[in-house]
């Protein structure tokens, strides 16, 4: 037992040591840490990005806001002017039917799904979880292009094989038999939009489930189609109310889908009267088109509402108390039939409309008497040959590159500052970066328009003013990506390096950042791909000076050019598939270098021992 | 420092006669406080007007139960929490004063530290992680010299063969022998520990603790380690802190802690104790003499003349230090029916049932040879009871 307090031998290595000598001799020093001499250059500079874009970010807002109700002088003109609007009542009443029917549709899809894949042996490894998402990673614009090419009545390729295989059985049809321009029509295209959020959001509500639960109303005697109606779906009310949020907002801010496919079925949206206001009205009427988004802001915050309230009664379980397993229902004879099912939905939502994108775009137009032997890429290569779309083309890929990178960034920065900084100003930073996801596209590059398009910055028609757009609207993305990674770093990872001398600099660099390499590579794809298919701020923003995809494919829309659409579309969901790809790699490869873990960089490092 | 903490004389401080100067601490906390605001507006004091010295090359162990305020005191010596009032010095050198304005960062304060969770950094070798304190040395040493060092600090904890594995790829032992090093690598006068061998299996946490001690020996770092293991506390320490509420209820060396124990608390928290509620009749110098529901008890005089005819204290005393006879003693034993045995390994732990009250004696395999029901005289000396006033 040690019962004497040793004394400092001359074992002790030799080396300067403020403890050595009497007390005089180590008095200390005068320091005065305030808080800007203890920050340091790097901390200082953290600071001033964080907050620096949240001004932008606010600032943006503001103007979109404040002309709502002030024109020198407080006003409520554009709302009247708005709700004056001849035809308001019809376009209000044809989207809310559109995205109320389809946030149903689904709901109930995304539900029965995420339950096969979490609660059910149907599930294929990682294949079943990822499929339903993949949709979300590819442009609606694409894909809606692509329904438009299957379901067209006269010329759709899945109504063309239809109508062969009843000829087949003598049955003869003349048109359709589906059309695309169409409410069913365009309530599936927006359910497939909607799926992989709600789909997202109640796979994890399940996946935290208790299974014992389920077992405990089972031994109750409920069947199994009890249990689930009764106790699973009920226990993850939370997560169906979050998906219900998820698919609201999403049908509302919705404009790729509908402004291609509800104008030709006199199917009125609200996303798209609100665009056609500024770039398809002469003279634009920016207060008419703020006034209307300015409808969306309470109807969003009604949902939000209603779906805390389904949270927050706590009359529901989520996570159980000992992680374990949820144990999963054998389907028996029905399971090959639930992963037909998976496959058949992956090939409905993603392998169709691609397929139907590539033969326009190798066949050079659209026609249903196809050639396999004729098609080449001549018509990808005429497309090439137009100036405009090869602008559109390269901009657009520039354009995602540099708000991909610079969003990253800023997001890695201000990420880490406010988790270092837990103070009212932090938080305040976060909110003003975060604030702008409840608002759709639409509305922020209205505010973009507002903000930096006339006096003093005179930005309107440059591609600086789609820079400054992108990153205020992909930047909420970016810091819940790069978040979730940084709250992934225990924080004594982060105290040992202060412990071990490492100012906040050397921190960010040696630590943070080569931790941090699988988030920052999914949020610069996520931001890429965002940006590279986007039609809403193009719709606004863009122009023949600084034209985008999104944009062009609105031009060439409008005088019918299938085949240049389908080559755009193919474009950009070939470059999102590559950038995708290329990142996947990436990533596992530099997390193989670096030893860096995929799972939880939890305070052990990692599980080993 | 405040008077209503129990803290026993400090090692080496001046003599006021004139005797050789006082060395300078190696950690020195005085009048430290800090609060924690709850959701509902409570105030909860984690450290309340802590004082403490830690001298050089000594290992002074901070041991409590959950929320104590042990870890809150360890993160604000090292710059990890910022605490409301107090000042803390690190070798001579003041890194935190409230009434001065002066608060450093852990990175501009001279000392080492073990985490709970090893912190070691997954991306980086065990050579690196251990190197990473040097590399940020000013001035930086030369390649050479960061090499040299790192090697000889993960030979003194035995794993120079794992320099180029990464944390994932080694046990949970080896990955605490790697945060060890790393804590040793740049020679800190002082490294603070928190609970670093709880995340441990027991036998490595015993080979570790011993390996600790060695080292300590051998580079004569003092030490301030966290623990609310006692055995691991009583075996490391030359001082023990017992902390309660945020503030020091004893602090002495580990046998003066577990055989006199201050107060109620300590005693309670300290090892395994028979307890009994009693009143003083008499106390002088030669003994004191208390009431309890077994019959009076007498223990040895007070330290301190504090305890006064009527005063309501608490009788303590250790199992081990119990004895069993067929035959009642002439002071403190009392008769009491054996309830159950236990085998707990190195010992035998017999409860007792004397009226109300159960009692525990431990004793030796082999020795006692008692039944379920037998009734025995059960005999504690007096200089092993302890009579403490209630808190």
């Amino acid at each position: 037992m040690r019962s004497a307090v040793r004394e400092s031998g001359s074992d002790v290595a030799q080396r300067p040591s403020p403890s050595e000598g009497g007390p005089t001799a180590a008095a200390p020093t005068r320091h005065r840490w305030s808080w800007l001499q203890r920050s340091g250059p790097f901390e200082l500079l953290s600071t001033a990005v964080a907050v620096g874009f949240a001004l932008l970010a606010l600032y943006t807002l503001f103007r979109v806001v404040s002309r709502l109700f002030w024109d020198g002088g407080f006003t409520l003109a554009p709302i009247r002017e708005a709700l004056a609007l001849e035809g308001l009542g019809t376009v209000l009443s044809h989207t809310f039917l559109a995205v109320g029917a389809s946030a149903i549709c689904a709901l109930i899809l995304a539900s029965f799904l995420a339950w096969l894949n979490e609660r059910t042996d149907a599930r294929i490894g990682a294949f079943t979880g990822v499929l339903p998402v993949v949709p979300l990673l590819l442009p609606s614009i694409a894909m809606g292009i692509g329904w438009i090419l299957l379901l067209s009545s006269r010329s759709g390729y899945l109504n063309f094989a239809i109508r062969e295989v009843a000829g087949l059985v003598g049955i003869g049809i003349e048109e359709g038999p589906f059309e695309i321009h169409s409410w069913y029509g365009l309530i599936m295209v927006y359910t497939f939009q909607m799926v992989p959020l709600a789909f997202l959001a109640i796979s994890a509500g399940l996946r935290n489930l208790d299974s014992s639960l389920e077992e405990q109303a089972r031994v109750c005697g409920s069947s199994p189609r009890k249990v689930v109606t009764t106790v699973t779906l009920r226990a993850v009310l939370p997560s169906v109310g979050a998906a219900v949020f998820l698919v609201a907002w999403v049908g509302f801010a919705s404009f790729s889908i509908p402004v291609i496919i509800a104008g030709p079925a006199d199917i009125e949206i609200l996303s798209v009267q609100i665009a056609r206001l500024v770039n398809f009205t002469f003279p634009p009427r920016l207060d008419l088109a703020v006034g209307l988004g300015g409808i969306m802001i309470p109807v969003l915050g009604v949902v939000w509402y209603l779906q805390r309230r389904m949270s927050g009664r706590g009359r529901h379980s989520a996570m159980g108390g000992k992680n374990a397993k949820a144990k999963q229902l054998e389907l028996g004879a029905w399971r090959p039939v639930a992963r037909a099912f998976f496959l058949g939905y992956g090939i409905v939502t993603i392998v169709l409309p691609i397929g139907a994108l590539l033969l326009v775009t190798l066949n050079g137009f659209w026609s249903t008497s196809i050639d396999l032997g004729e098609l080449s890429l001549d018509g990808f290569r005429s497309m090439l040959a137009d100036g405009a779309t090869v602008d559109a083309m390269r901009n657009s890929v520039v354009l995602a590159s540099s708000v991909a990178f610079s969003g990253v960034f800023v997001a890695a920065v201000v990420s880490l500052w406010a988790a270092r900084n837990r103070s009212p100003l932090a938080g305040a930073v976060d909110v003003g970066i975060k604030f702008p996801a409840a608002f759709s596209g639409l509305i922020l590059a209205l505010g973009a328009l507002l903000a930096f398009g006339g006096e003093p910055f005179n930005l309107g028609s440059t591609i600086w003013i789609l820079f400054l757009a992108y990153l205020v609207i992909v930047m909420p993305l970016a810091t819940v990506v790069i978040d979730a990674s940084v709250s992934q770093i225990g924080h004594e990872l982060t105290e040992a390096s202060a412990v071990a001398g490492a100012r906040s600099g050397r921190t960010f660099t040696r630590i943070h950042l080569p931790l941090l390499i699988p988030g920052l590579l999914a949020a610069w794809a996520l931001l890429f791909v965002r940006v590279v298919g986007d039609v809403e701020a193009a719709s606004i923003l863009a122009g023949t000076r600084n034209n985008v995809v999104g944009f062009r494919i609105l031009e060439v829309f409008t005088y019918g050019s299938y085949s240049v659409m389908a080559g755009l579309g193919i474009f950009i969901t070939g470059v999102t598939i590559l950038v995708l790809t290329v990142v996947l790699l990436l990533m596992k490869l530099l997390i193989k270098r670096s030893n860096v873990p995929s799972a939880r960089l939890t305070d052990q490092g990692v599980a080993g021992g | 420092m405040s008077s209503a903490h129990a803290v026993a004389s400090v090692p080496g401080a001046e003599d006021p006669l004139g005797g050789p100067p006082a060395r300078v601490a190696a950690l020195e906390v005085t009048n430290l406080q800090k609060r924690f605001h709850r959701a509902g507006g409570t105030v909860v004091k984690a450290v309340d007007e802590l004082s403490l010295r830690v001298d050089p090359g000594e290992f002074v162990v901070l041991l409590g139960p959950s929320g104590c305020g042990k870890t809150t005191l360890l993160r604000s010596v090292a710059g990890l929490e910022h605490p409301d009032a107090g000042k803390v010095s690190i070798g001579g050198q003041t890194v935190f004063d409230s009434e001065r304005g002066i608060n450093a960062g852990p990175e501009h304060r001279n000392f080492s530290m073990v985490f709970q969770s090893y912190a070691l950094w997954p991306h980086m070798s065990v050579f690196n992680n251990v190197a990473y304190p040097l590399r940020n040395g000013r001035p930086r040493p030369s390649r050479s010299e960061i090499r040299e060092q790192v090697n000889t600090a993960l030979q003194q904890v035995g794993i120079l063969e794992l320099a180029d594995q990464y944390p994932n790829q080694i046990s949970g032992g080896q990955q605490q022998r790697v945060a060890l090093a790393r804590a040793v690598v740049k020679r800190d006068d002082l490294v603070l520990f928190d609970e670093p061998l709880s995340n441990v299996d027991a036998k490595v946490r015993d080979q570790l603790r011993y390996e600790l001690l060695a080292m300590q020996d051998r580079l004569g770092f003092a030490a301030l380690y966290v623990t609310h293991d006692q055995a691991e506390a009583l075996q490391l320490a030359d001082r023990v802190a017992v902390l309660g509420e945020g503030s020091i209820r004893h602090l002495g060396p580990p046998g003066e802690i577990y055989s006199r124990p201050a107060s109620p608390y300590v005693a309670n928290f300290v090892g395994t104790a028979n307890t009994l509620q009693g009143q003083v009749v008499t106390s002088d110098a030669s003994e004191i003499v208390v009431e309890t529901t077994l019959g009076r008890v007498v223990g040895p005089p007070p330290k301190a003349a504090d305890l006064v005819g009527g005063d309501h204290v608490m009788v303590m005393w250790r199992p081990e230090r119990t004895t069993t006879s067929s035959q009642e003693r002439e002071t403190n034993s009392w008769p009491a029916a054996l309830v159950r045995s236990s085998f707990m390994g190195s010992y035998i732990e017999d409860l007792y049932q004397a009226d109300d009250l159960s009692l525990l004696v431990w004793r030796s395999e082999g020795s006692g040879g008692v039944s379920d029901g037998d009734t025995r005289w059960l005999t504690v000396e007096p200089a092993d009871i302890r009579v403490l006033k209630q808190d």
